[in-house]
């Protein structure tokens, strides 16, 4: 297993790596892949929003090359683009990429929930509409993300300085991006226990959203999970949080239908899952 | 804003200046003040994120308060012009008890406190027969000697176990944690049984050990006038009147510094629990010292003897080589106990060789080198038994022996939880036993240390 999980670890590291340069190179060659694609129209799609208040598209491009520079934007990026083509992929087989089961059934529940799950089902339907669009918007960055681009935004030569940032950041609000909205969800329905460990009533945002938080990972690192090749991490997050075997198998089944068996690994006790995870992930 | 529980501001400086009673409430319980600085680690962070970035951030904290895990989510605005600091908005508040703990770890605090509080401890085998015991309190002397006299009956034989009428020792997860009453103890006492040199749940599927602990909630009753007279033994106040009195507080200090230590782990910064463990480890180290400073006392006094008895030496480095196995194998170190089927007869004290070999061993884990090597090695040498503990530390010169079993003798060095008696009270009860301990080394060669009492055919020939 070990071997197995050093090998999807490094074919992540170097796709860390290499990811920078596919997504600013020119070279069309190596952009056959969705993800890159999309990731790299994705942080267009930023620059450009961006800007799009003021006169200065023809900057678009420069940001965008400041913007992949920053990895953990890059890293976000390529992180929505992967959510959505497994979201799309997960549709195939049923489930819904923005109503689930749970979602509905907390709409119709108690009020303040069921605000807050109705403004998740906009949140989300805005998110499933701007992946086909191949677009995203400066507002749904998580607070310390909008940070790192509004100072690319500053700091842009020959760009509009502090002047275009000032504004962005007054009107931010972290509480209504989606991911935020998700966390918010995923606390106030957290007597629902393993249904929201469990995709088919979750749905994929729920569910990445609740695993990041159980299993202590950052959610993109849930989210790199449940993309292809990924099954063994997956099988191990949902240890670390506690799931129980069963549902970590139907999880697994659901999203790495490919995967070979996983059985043994599915009864690690859930700190060894952890302790294996923070090793690999060192 | 529909949905706040609770709203706070504040100041330029992380300063709380106002707060709804939930979030003042918990503020209050991580121990801060209003005003003054925001004591929730989790809350102060992000505030200071949002003042930083001076972007609006919502997001869930978590936080202990001493009884529970609270996880609450919030909204921080930060402000600017005039008032500069941010304005708090608590929207979800959910508590749950402490998360319970990685079994491993609450097992091994478990067990280093029933060590600290404990006042009467054995060591038992695989069936829970009783080997060796111990105890400080004088309310269980008794227990203490029925036990070591009757060595190898179980420890259930000895006490009264409530709601247990029959004394056939249980499977140990039963009997942990048993109220236990004991003959001439007007004290009702707690059983902690630790299992010991062995995995729990490894391939034998039972421990090949246990220690026992019992301790109390009640103290012993002091004695209603101090010894009158006994003027010229300066430490003879240590054991018996500022010992148990220490014990208590520094016990609870470890133990609420383990508790904060392991509490940290999450969404506190890792300085902090560092800084915690370090309080744990000083107040280890104190209690090591009372302990050593207590066993002092008791070899100083003029009529202090031993009980000597026919026991065997391979059977004492078992078994101090399986309670400090556990030690040995965190550092990296082999120990090389005599063989099962070794034998080797003496006439000396079981527990009083066991502390000494326990010194012995334990010197040789903290000053060897990770990955060498401990041999305990058994010889006879005419009228006596030999006991010799060898490493492959860094040795010690013709001086440094001269001093090595003077009290208090450090050789220079410090911070490493030694207290500098346990050479000292070594050979001090190796000499009650009529026997010697001595050292052969040299530096760069690692040392031996030479455990002689009388051997039991020259004892029967006496």
């Amino acid at each position: 297993m070990l071997a197995q999980l050093a090998r999807e670890e490094r074919g992540r590291d170097s796709l860390r790596s290499v990811l920078p340069q596919l997504v600013v190179s020119d070279d069309a060659g190596l952009l056959g892949e969705e993800p890159v694609i999309r990731t790299r129209a994705l942080i267009e799609a930023l620059a450009a929003d961006l800007l799009r208040e003021l006169t200065w598209t023809a900057l678009v491009p420069e940001l965008a090359r400041v913007l992949a520079a920053r990895p953990a934007l890059l890293a976000h990026c390529h992180g929505l683009a992967v959510e959505g083509a497994t979201a799309e992929r997960l549709a195939l087989a049923g489930i819904d990429p923005v109503l689930s089961p749970l979602l509905e059934e907390l709409m119709a529940g108690e009020a303040e929930t069921a605000g807050l799950a109705m403004t998740v089902l906009a949140a989300q339907t805005r998110f499933a509409c701007r992946h086909r669009r191949l677009e995203t918007v400066a507002t749904e960055l998580p607070a310390g993300l909008m940070h790192v681009a509004l100072v690319a935004l500053a700091d842009l030569p020959g760009g509009p300085g502090d002047a275009a940032a000032g504004p962005l950041r007054a009107t931010y609000d972290e509480g209504r991006t989606r991911l935020s909205l998700l966390a918010r969800l995923v606390l106030s329905a957290g007597g629902e226990g393993d249904r929201l460990l469990d995709p088919a009533q979750a749905g994929l945002a729920l569910f990445c959203t609740a695993l990041s938080g159980r299993a202590g990972v950052a959610r993109e690192e849930v989210v790199l999970a449940c993309a292809p090749g990924q099954d063994l991490r997956l099988a191990l997050l949902m240890r670390a949080a506690g799931a129980s075997a069963e549902v970590s198998r139907s999880a697994l089944a659901l999203i790495h239908p490919q995967a070979g068996i996983l059985g043994e690994w599915l009864d690690l006790p859930g700190h060894r899952a952890a302790a294996l995870l923070a090793g690999a992930t060192v | 804003m529909t949905g706040v529980l609770a709203t706070g501001r504040s100041d330029a400086q992380d300063q709380l200046v106002a707060a709804d009673e939930l979030l003042l409430g918990l503020h209050l319980r991580c121990g801060g003040e209003l005003p003054g600085p925001i004591a929730i680690p989790a809350l102060r962070e992000a505030v200071v994120r949002a003042r930083a970035t001076g972007l609006r951030i919502a997001e869930p904290i978590t936080a202990h308060d001493g009884v529970e895990l609270v996880t609450a989510w919030v909204e921080l605005e930060p402000l600017e012009g005039e008032e500069e600091g941010c304005r708090i908005a608590v929207r979800q508040w959910q508590t749950r008890p402490v998360a319970a703990e990685d079994e491993r770890v609450s097992a091994r605090r478990r067990a280093l406190l029933a060590r600290q509080t404990a006042e009467f401890s054995a060591q038992l085998d695989a069936r829970q027969c009783a080997l060796v015991a111990e105890g400080s309190a004088p309310d269980l002397a008794g227990l203490g000697e029925r036990m070591t006299a009757e060595r190898g009956k179980p420890w259930t034989e000895f006490v009264d176990i409530e709601g247990n009428a029959h004394h056939q020792p249980l499977h140990w997860r039963l009997l942990d944690g048993a109220r236990v009453r004991v003959a001439g103890s007007e004290r009702v006492w707690q059983a902690a049984l630790i299992p010991v040199a062995g995995p729990v749940d490894g391939p034998g599927g039972s421990p090949a050990g246990f220690e026992l602990h019992l301790t109390s909630d009640v103290p012993f009753p002091a004695p209603a006038e101090a010894p009158a007279g006994s003027g010229g033994e300066p430490a003879r106040m240590i054991g018996r009147e500022v010992a148990p009195v220490l014990r208590q507080p520094i016990a609870r200090i470890v133990a609420n510094a383990e508790t904060i230590r392991s509490r940290l782990m999450g969404p506190l910064a890792e300085e902090y629990a560092a800084y915690a463990a370090d309080i744990a480890a000083a107040g280890q180290h104190l209690l090591a010292l009372i302990d050593d400073l207590t066993d002092l006392e008791v070899v100083e006094s003029a009529e202090f003897t031993t009980s000597p008895d026919r026991i065997d030496l391979a059977e004492v480095a078992r078994q101090a080589s399986g309670i400090l196995g556990v030690k040995a194998r965190e550092r990296g170190i082999g120990i090389d106990a005599p063989k099962l089927g070794e034998s080797l007869g003496a006439v000396a004290e079981f527990r009083r060789v066991l502390q000494v070999l326990l010194n012995l061993i334990g010197n040789a884990l903290r000053y060897a080198p990770e990955g060498s090597q401990v041999w305990i090695r058994l010889e006879q040498d005419g009228q006596f038994a030999r006991v010799i503990v060898a490493d492959q530390g860094p040795g010690l010169d013709a001086a440094q022996q001269a001093r090595v079993f003077e009290k208090f003798e450090r050789l220079g060095r410090s911070g490493d939880g030694g207290s500098g008696l346990g050479l000292y009270i070594s050979r001090r009860l190796a000499r009650a036993m009529g026997g010697e301990l001595t050292v052969e080394s040299a530096p760069g060669q690692g040392a031996r240390f030479i455990l002689s009492v009388p051997a039991a055919s020259s004892a029967a020939a006496a």
